[in-house]
């Protein structure tokens, strides 16, 4: 009841704090009018984009800068942390990082996913953290907003879908750089270090020296959470009493998790004109969301099955292991926090994933498959443009109607790039977890077998793939080979699933409007809204239902039979 | 040395991606 109670709290706080937010956003995102205090603000962003600030750019354009863009940020943030060990701000003298791992990391932050094969604390300098990943936690995230801003554009008829270098600026200046300044300010207040000396020393009551790691870690954690980064400044993540010390902190980053996916929605709605539209999407996304934090949260009210052989443990109030006491009830680090940040492609990490219960343990890989339950900043609503492509058409024809949506005709070529995006986040995630289970490369880092082991590698390229970043753990994934691959994986399903719909958005725009008759497909009623949930669950289980029985079904059912 | 490879790796899949929004392009427009 406890865990429920929270559960709505947080969400259904974090839902009315994103309407004048989302409209904010909107405001930030898509200037009208002439207001002259902007007009000089937009001058100025166009000025700072250089010569190519001006121009107005089509689908492909668009893509091609904010490939260009984050291509660049990519090499400028390799050289950050590839020579760290020769540059200033490095007090506790952080050494060179291997190479494969240098590549991983920057990967990982230029794609929005945060997936950490290293620890903070060990490898990084302050140079590093703040100039390169937390550079990057701010550039990545502005571009999953910046695109989903061009795609509206697009969807609203507009042949023109902006300037990515403007749109990027207004992301990063008006939306997030404000808000983590508030949630810096908030978490520092909380108890959240913020300082540039190097490692604190201190001695012990048994009189041991001990080295405490710490650092700018609020400004950090704003950004991280605000811009569904997920990456930690320390290894364990939101689970170090730094990163997160307090009930209230707990509170305020699910909070920050959801918060701009959820804002991304309302002005997708508001940039379209269908804000009864992206209501009726709202509510899917709160559908799904409070039903895999239900059954998240009624798995882990079980015992855990890794202390059933030991009769003196008793397990009555459920599952604590891997939980953080300190925020009041296990559930709200656990199960909860879990869905959230990998419904939202966040991917901080409040508990331990790996010691949640089997049928618990798979919400957060549902979370990350589907990857359109409020998602990414930006690019969840981007993920469930695509799932609506598939329902209009998949609607149109059983009723046998041309598929139309905010009237234009969705055909075969939009329907091909829709699937293809699906395809490509199934591909890797799949392909990926079937040949690193198959071969030493994945089979020789894992610290479970069976069932629980498949899990640990699904659970990496799920992550990877969906550029959540969060760890399963319990697998020794610093190596060349997880490293690498991984890496392309987060490069290559972070550009494809925004590429493609651009490529949607644009072929739409270009078609002439079609008049609403009464055979029109509504797509701002509950019958809608029934056939969306529908297609979002059946092509995710058609996709991923046969790895999930070889994991975490798996495992329960083993379970189930042993006790 | 190895900096160099992973970094042009990196470079490469960027290069993947814009020659796949070229395509995606020439196709839409046949």
């Amino acid at each position: 009841m406890d865990a429920l109670l929270l559960a709505t709290l947080i969400v259904g706080g974090t839902a009315l704090l994103s309407l004048p937010l989302g409209r904010y956003m909107t405001w930030a995102m898509d200037p009208t009018g002439p207001a002259p205090r902007r007009a000089g603000l937009e001058r100025l962003f166009a000025r700072v984009a250089g010569p190519l600030g001006h121009e107005q750019q089509g689908w492909k354009q668009y893509a091609i800068a904010m490939l260009a863009f984050n291509a660049l940020m990519f090499v400028v943030s390799f050289a950050f942390v590839a020579l760290q060990q020769h540059l200033p701000l490095n007090p506790d003298a952080k050494g060179a990082v291997e190479a494969s791992l240098v590549f991983n990391t920057v990967a990982s932050f230029t794609s929005n996913t945060n997936l950490q094969h290293y620890s903070g604390e060990v490898s990084m300098s302050y140079l590093s953290q703040l100039l390169s990943l937390m550079w990057l936690q701010f550039v990545s995230a502005a571009t999953g907003i910046a695109a989903l801003a061009a795609l509206a554009r697009g969807l609203a008829g507009r042949p023109e879908m902006g300037n990515f270098l403007v749109d990027l600026q207004r992301a990063t200046l008006l939306v997030l750089l404000p808000l983590a300044l508030i949630v810096a300010t908030l978490m520092a207040l909380g108890g959240v270090p913020m300082t540039l000396s190097g490692a604190a020393s201190a001695t012990t009551l048994e009189g041991v020296q001990q080295v405490i790691a710490r650092g700018p870690v609020a400004a950090f954690l704003a950004i991280k959470q605000l811009g569904t980064n997920g990456g930690g400044f320390f290894g364990p993540n939101c689970t170090h009493p730094f990163e997160n010390p307090t009930f209230w902190t707990n509170g305020l980053s699910m909070i920050c998790i959801l918060l701009v996916p959820m804002c991304s929605v309302w002005m997708f709605g508001r940039i379209v004109g269908r804000p009864r539209h992206a209501r009726l999407v709202f509510a899917v996304m709160l559908v799904l969301l409070f039903g895999k934090i239900a059954v998240a949260v009624w798995f882990e009210t079980a015992p855990t099955q890794a202390f059933a052989a030991l009769p003196e443990v008793e397990q009555v109030a459920g599952n604590f292991e891997g939980k953080e006491m300190r925020f009041g009830t296990p559930y709200g680090s656990g199960p909860l926090w879990s869905v959230l940040t990998t419904c939202t492609s966040n991917g901080s990490v409040g508990a331990m994933h790996d010691s949640l219960n089997p049928m618990a343990g798979l919400m957060p890989m549902v979370g990350m498959w589907l990857n359109a339950t409020f998602g990414g900043v930006g690019v969840g609503m981007i993920n469930m443009f695509v799932y609506i492509v598939v329902a209009v058409f998949l609607a149109g024809m059983m009723v046998g109607r041309t598929p139309e949506y905010l009237n234009r005709r969705v055909e075969a070529r939009e329907m091909k790039l829709a699937v293809l995006t699906v395809l490509a986040h199934a591909l890797f995630i799949l392909v990926g977890a079937a040949v690193f289970a198959a071969t030493p490369w994945g089979r020789d880092t894992l610290a479970n077998w069976g069932p629980h082991g498949f899990s640990e590698i699904l659970y990496e390229f799920s992550s990877a793939s969906a550029n959540n970043g969060s760890g399963f753990e319990g697998l020794g994934d610093n190596t060349v080979p997880w490293n690498v691959a991984t890496g392309l994986v987060m490069l290559l399903n972070r550009y494809v699933p925004i590429l493609l719909p651009l490529a949607i958005a644009g072929s739409l725009a270009r078609k002439r409007r079609t008049a609403e008759s009464a055979g029109t497909l509504g797509v701002q009623d509950a019958t809608f809204g029934a056939m969306l949930l529908g297609t979002i669950l059946l092509v995710g289980a058609l996709t991923f239902l046969p790895a999930a029985v070889l994991g975490p079904i798996a495992e329960h059912l083993l379970f189930a039979q042993q006790s | 040395m190895l900096h160099l490879f992973y970094l042009a790796l990196g470079l490469a899949t960027f290069a993947a991606l814009m020659a796949l929004t070229n395509a995606v392009d020439r196709w839409e427009q046949d």
